[in-house]
């Protein structure tokens, strides 16, 4: 019997989603298209946690399907396993 | 102990093993077919009995830390759903608002599925005093940034509204926000200047099928074809400005058999792969035996990737809403997002309009019933506390029957904009997705993902 974990159970924190930022971005993805993700960040917002804005600016979960699609697509079309990426893979 | 009320179990993979999501959790585990059998044995054992305990007890500490098992009786379960779903209410009362402005209720169009067709599409249009005190109203519960602002209408970019737009615009762009812009796209042309990622940076446009289809259900009031005008102008706007185009399709039984020939025409075009234009697939519900069934979206899904790979997974609005909560899991490792609504209109959505309403859903402009407050030329507000609250109660935090289901906290208890029309089948159509084909998609994308591991 078996059973493997595919993902955490806990949200990643900052220094990890920077981790995985700075590990799409070094395979190659377009800048833009890796913050559509997971820099949502509102302009000028400085609160690295705990935001106040709507969407909470670290929250990698609030992106649009598109953004996600575009990530997707980008991977692909690079041919990137994205989970050997080593921010990506520290993580699991 | 038993096993979660809150699992969800996929279908056999290709490899064999089968996927399980803990709707509660967010974790995804995979599975053997050994695990899967117990669980889909005991899955509803209030109290695991010794042996299958036993039989478990390699995996025990695992599934308990990763909640596919738990200590909690079955209602006790559904109480910790409650006050995780008011915990994350409590985490995103922050008090910021998603700002939809309706600077005009008439339209140049008169689509047959049209929910303003009961309202008469009043011609009032938003003087600048309103746009002003709208302003001063938002001005401390807006967040800056892309796309903070939305223009929805009647149509917003109709001609005449043009000194109207860019006055708004103007204003909203000072204040460091950028634009999203919900438009028929058939006066696009006169906008071209305000389009781009510094101002109205996306546009969502709906194209129905091919001509002569489309022109059957998107009317110019002119009598002109809606399809030459609208895609001449998202092929001027994609060439012309860095603006992102999300063409929209409504489909039901009359169009869907068409959507290929629609596709072919975009591909003729030299639009279908331009990287600013998204496209996604709804169905149109509310209507009926000429509305399609998930399993129509889906065949019609394979027979659009057949023709079109670059679609894979990416066609139907569904799909991308999937893809948004569970690829981040599958590609990144981290949690599948726990959701209590699916748009902010329980809470934080204030939608403005001409005739000085606000409103919490675009879709609920013009039934009094709906109306959360009204605002006048000197930014005084009146709040309707019971109207508030009564969108506020349609989170899946004080839905009963939502808190127990398995898939409550992915499908966040549904969009309530067919409750608003009370369209009679319009309500089960979230559940229908989740509780027939979600889990297939689930497969599908882990055996997608599966796939790219092995290289």
């Amino acid at each position: 019997m078996k059973s493997n974990p595919l993902n955490k159970g806990i949200s990643m924190t900052l220094a990890e989603k920077e981790g995985i930022v700075k590990g799409l971005a070094a395979a190659g993805i377009d800048r833009k298209i890796i913050d559509a993700v997971f820099n949502t960040a509102a302009e000028g917002c400085t609160k690295a946690d705990n935001c106040a804005h709507k969407n909470p600016c670290n929250n990698y979960f609030k992106v649009s399907p598109e953004a996600m699609a575009n990530l997707q697509k980008a991977m692909a079309a690079k041919g990137i396993n994205p989970r050997t990426i080593p921010g990506i893979s520290k993580l699991l | 102990m038993r096993f979660s009320r809150y699992n969800i179990l996929t279908r056999k993979l290709n490899n064999g093993d089968y996927v399980l999501l803990n709707g509660l959790m967010g974790t995804l585990d995979i599975i053997d077919e050994e695990a899967c059998e117990v669980i889909l044995k005991h899955s509803d054992d209030e109290c695991l009995k010794p042996d299958v305990l036993r039989l478990i007890a390699p995996l025990s500490g695992h599934f308990l830390e990763r909640g596919y098992l738990t200590e909690l009786s079955s209602d006790e379960e559904i109480d910790k759903a409650r006050e995780t779903a008011l915990n994350l209410i409590k985490e995103q009362e922050n008090n910021v608002w998603d700002v939809i402005l309706v600077p005009n209720l008439g339209c140049n169009y008169r689509c047959t599925y049209c929910f303003e067709k009961e309202g008469g599409y009043p011609s009032l249009v938003m003087s600048r005093e309103q746009v002003d005190a709208v302003f001063e109203i938002i001005k401390d519960k807006m967040k800056p940034g892309k796309e903070s602002l939305t223009l929805y209408g009647g149509e917003p970019l109709a001609k005449e509204n043009r000194e109207l737009i860019e006055y708004i615009v103007d204003k909203g762009v000072s204040q460091g926000n950028t634009f999203f812009a919900v438009t028929n796209g058939h006066d696009l042309e006169h906008y071209m200047n305000l389009l781009g990622s510094d101002k109205i940076s996306s546009v969502q446009i709906t194209m129905d099928g091919p001509k002569e289809l489309h022109d059957k259900r998107r009317i110019a009031l002119d009598k002109s074809s809606s399809y030459d005008k609208i895609l001449s102008n998202i092929e001027r706007a994609l060439r012309e400005t860095d603006v992102s185009v999300k063409l929209r399709m409504n489909l039901d039984k009359r169009n869907a058999p068409f959507i290929m020939d629609f596709l072919d025409d975009l591909d003729r075009r030299g639009i279908i792969n331009n990287p600013a234009l998204f496209i996604a697939a709804n169905p149109v519900v509310g209507i009926g035996e000429l509305g399609l069934t998930h399993d129509d979206m889906r065949e019609l899904e394979i027979k659009v990737e057949a023709r079109y790979p670059q679609f894979h997974e990416m066609f139907m609005g569904r799909t991308m809403v999937s893809n948004e909560k569970i690829l981040p899991a599958l590609y990144f490792g981290v949690p599948v997002p726990l959701r209590v609504s699916v748009c902010s209109a329980s809470d934080g959505m204030k939608v403005f309009t001409p005739d000085g309403c606000i409103y919490s859903c675009w879709s609920a402009i013009g039934r009094q019933e709906h109306v959360i407050g009204t605002y006048d030329e000197r930014g005084n507000v009146n709040w309707d506390n019971g109207v508030l609250d009564r969108w506020k109660k349609t989170m899946v935090a004080f839905n009963e029957k939502c808190l127990g289901c398995k898939y409550a906290f992915l499908c966040a208890g549904g969009c309530h904009r067919p409750a608003i029309n009370s369209e009679a089948c319009a309500s089960i159509y979230d559940c229908d997705y989740y509780h027939n084909l979600f889990e297939d998609y689930l497969a599908r994308v882990t055996e997608n993902y599966l796939a790219t591991l092995n290289g």
